[in-house]
């Protein structure tokens, strides 16, 4: 039998107990961690990245936890990417306020930056398919527009190193 | 983690490749995206 096009919404993907288990592990990190991922996000938001973990007020133990627990990536010595952000190009521009630009990790980051930071924001990305070049506007409250566009969540196992991540 | 400009290419992608995982409609993508990064993740950084 042939398997169906699998479509989930966002409840369906949130109730995985991996989901929950992946997010009740990331929050436990200490408070010295926490404040390092304060930083190392307003990092990204204010200068993009990669950020050189020597240049951080905070231990390289504590980058480390964050790196452990999948909230960063860290590679010769430097924070290559702070989910949603990424410190190298990916498929994923991202249009800030200010003209500012950023790279996010994937589709779903991308999606989710506007909330984070209160503030429309435009993603620049290409179909998967067909290269089709597409701009989405994304305000706090949601997409505008852009009706039909889809995103395809993966598993684990295709991301980490590859610029992009699990939920 | 990817866009597709239509469910058609979504779908049409998938046919070709079975890749595991799953396609969701912009608004359901928005609504996790939002989840994970304007309520789980500030709520891991208080």
């Amino acid at each position: 039998m042939t398997p169906a096009f699998p479509v989930r919404t966002a409840a369906d993907l949130m109730a995985d107990a991996d989901f929950e288990a992946r997010w009740k592990e990331r929050e436990s990190i200490g408070a010295a961690a926490r404040a390092a991922l304060r930083d190392i996000l307003a990092r990204f938001v204010a200068d993009g990245g990669p950020i050189e973990v020597a240049s951080l007020s905070h231990p390289a133990g504590v980058v480390a936890e964050l790196d452990a627990r999948d909230l960063v990536y860290v590679q010769d010595g430097r924070v290559v990417l702070a989910y949603p952000w990424s410190g190298t190009p990916t498929a994923f521009v991202m249009g800030l306020s200010g003209g500012r630009e950023r790279w996010a990790c994937c589709a779903i980051d991308a999606l989710g930056i506007a909330a984070m930071l209160g503030e429309a924001v435009q993603v620049r990305t290409r179909c998967h398919h067909c290269a089709a070049p597409l701009r989405l506007d994304v305000s706090p409250q949601g997409p505008a527009g852009a009706a039909g566009v889809m995103a395809w969540v993966g598993k684990r196992e295709d991301l980490r190193g590859k610029a992009c991540t699990a939920l | 983690m990817n866009f597709f400009r239509s469910e058609e290419h979504a779908r049409e992608w998938w046919e070709g490749s079975r890749a595991a995982g799953a396609a969701l409609t912009l608004a359901e993508a928005f609504r996790l995206g939002a989840a994970i990064f304007g309520e789980r993740l500030p709520r891991l950084l208080r």
